[in-house]
């Protein structure tokens, strides 16, 4: 009887210490994960297509800290430019004119893995730099009044970042989250008159993290 | 990996709705116009014209069906405005013409796909309008397009290219063609003179369609 009741004992302690194991590597990881909510402002470069600096994107991430100052992730974000052109005659061939006005578009989707490392060590402010590698959908879009012309190429994305998260109670999880990025698409685009080999784009982000 | 692609193809489907709409209400209430060529034709060597006294309109069914009003005169007019002023001559007799033009409206969506050859729509100009030694007719260049509800469309087609043997058929060329499209605004007067305009812009990026042309 002496021995069951010591394998009981034995049984109980070691479950116990597996729980606190367990809760404790639970708490580990719920500090180690990290996410950011941002609206995004972007401006392409080096193109005449859409290239009108907006405010009409977000961007999602999440971060696993895989040590202290390292993080590896994933990140979806979205972003529309417009530019309206006016009336004028586009030569789509040598033999083919078109005269319209057009509204111009270009939306893209990069989506992908990111990674960052945190520079210093503030209980309030954290900044970091990062680099986001994936895929990018992108569709352009020449809107007129009755139809709309569009490509929508897919290509490979890469976008270093800065970025810093700001944190007014350092004991909280919740904080703020401010970037200024540039990103890189390898999207090729032929679509009347115009012509892209790839896309560039600066721009920031402001939002929350948890 | 299948299904990582599938979820990544699915995420992009969802997000790609968030995708936002430029304003469309900047847009000019002129119609966009389009006109084509065949460059192999030297359009100075034209000296006649033939054009009929009425506008065809397609999409409303099997059986063509022509506009004459006084709406349909005044864009007749301005074609024949902007010919005459290119240095060519109006005929009576298209036998005695060196090209024909017609006039075209779309009343419903018309698909015209025509990759050098074929033509397949019904109740659109036929070639045998255009004397009886013309089989069917064809564009000399690669098209592919749909006219939507309330396009106007003018077509240029060579009557000199007929056969020597005029007992044998032959294909009649499209040189030129030109449509116009907007919204429509349902008030006549509006829309006539979206019309005449587009006419006269269609004429004016086809500086080629001129007698005294010397580019080539």
């Amino acid at each position: 009887m002496k021995t069951i009741r010591y394998i009981f004992k034995k049984q109980i302690i070691l479950l116990m210490m597996l729980s606190v194991f367990c809760l404790k590597g639970q708490a580990q990881v719920e500090d180690k994960l990290h996410f950011n909510v941002d609206w995004q402002m972007n401006a392409p470069i080096s193109t005449d297509f859409a290239d009108k600096i907006s405010g009409w994107g977000m961007n999602f991430e999440a971060g696993y800290y895989v040590t202290p100052r390292w993080s590896l992730g994933a990140f979806l974000s979205f972003h529309t430019n417009h530019k309206y052109v006016d009336r004028q005659t586009l030569q789509l061939s040598p033999t083919e004119s078109l005269t319209t006005d057009q509204q111009l578009s270009a939306f893209q989707l990069p989506f992908g893995l990111s990674t960052s490392y945190r520079l210093g060590q503030n209980d309030y402010l954290k900044p970091y730099v990062g680099v986001r590698l994936g895929a990018m959908y992108a569709e352009n879009s020449s809107y007129m009044t009755t139809v709309r012309y569009y490509s929508n190429p897919w290509g490979f994305y890469v976008s270093p970042e800065l970025g810093m998260n700001i944190y007014p109670v350092p004991d909280k999880r919740l904080g703020f989250h401010v970037a200024l990025y540039y990103s890189y698409a390898t999207n090729q685009t032929d679509l009347l008159i115009y012509s892209m080999n790839g896309q560039n784009n600066l721009g920031f982000r402001v939002g929350i993290c948890f | 990996m299948k299904k990582l692609f599938l979820f990544a193809l699915a995420v992009t489907a969802l997000f790609s709705s968030c995708e936002k709409d430029p304003d469309l209400n900047k847009l000019s209430s002129d119609y966009a116009v389009y006109t084509n060529y065949d460059n192999s034709i030297q359009f100075n060597k034209f000296s006649s014209y033939y054009l009929p006294d009425s506008i065809l309109i397609a999409g409303s069914g099997m059986k063509a069906q022509y506009w004459k009003d006084e709406n349909a005169q005044k864009i007749i007019h301005e074609v024949v405005t902007e010919m005459d002023d290119r240095g060519y001559t109006r005929v009576d007799d298209k036998d005695k013409a060196d090209i024909g033009l017609q006039l075209s409206y779309a009343q419903s969506t018309t698909q015209i796909i025509s990759p050098g050859y074929g033509y397949g729509y019904y109740g659109w100009w036929g070639a045998g309008f255009w004397g009886p030694f013309w089989n069917d007719w064809y564009y000399p260049y690669p098209v592919s397009y749909s006219y939507d509800t309330g396009t106007f469309v003018a077509e240029m087609v060579d009557l000199t290219a007929k056969p020597a043997d005029e007992s044998k058929k032959v294909d009649l060329p499209v040189i030129w063609h030109a449509y116009a499209s907007g919204l429509m605004y349902n008030n006549s007067r509006i829309d006539m003179q979206l019309t005449l305009r587009a006419v006269g812009q269609a004429f004016e990026q086809s500086p080629y369609l001129n007698i005294l042309y010397t580019d080539k």
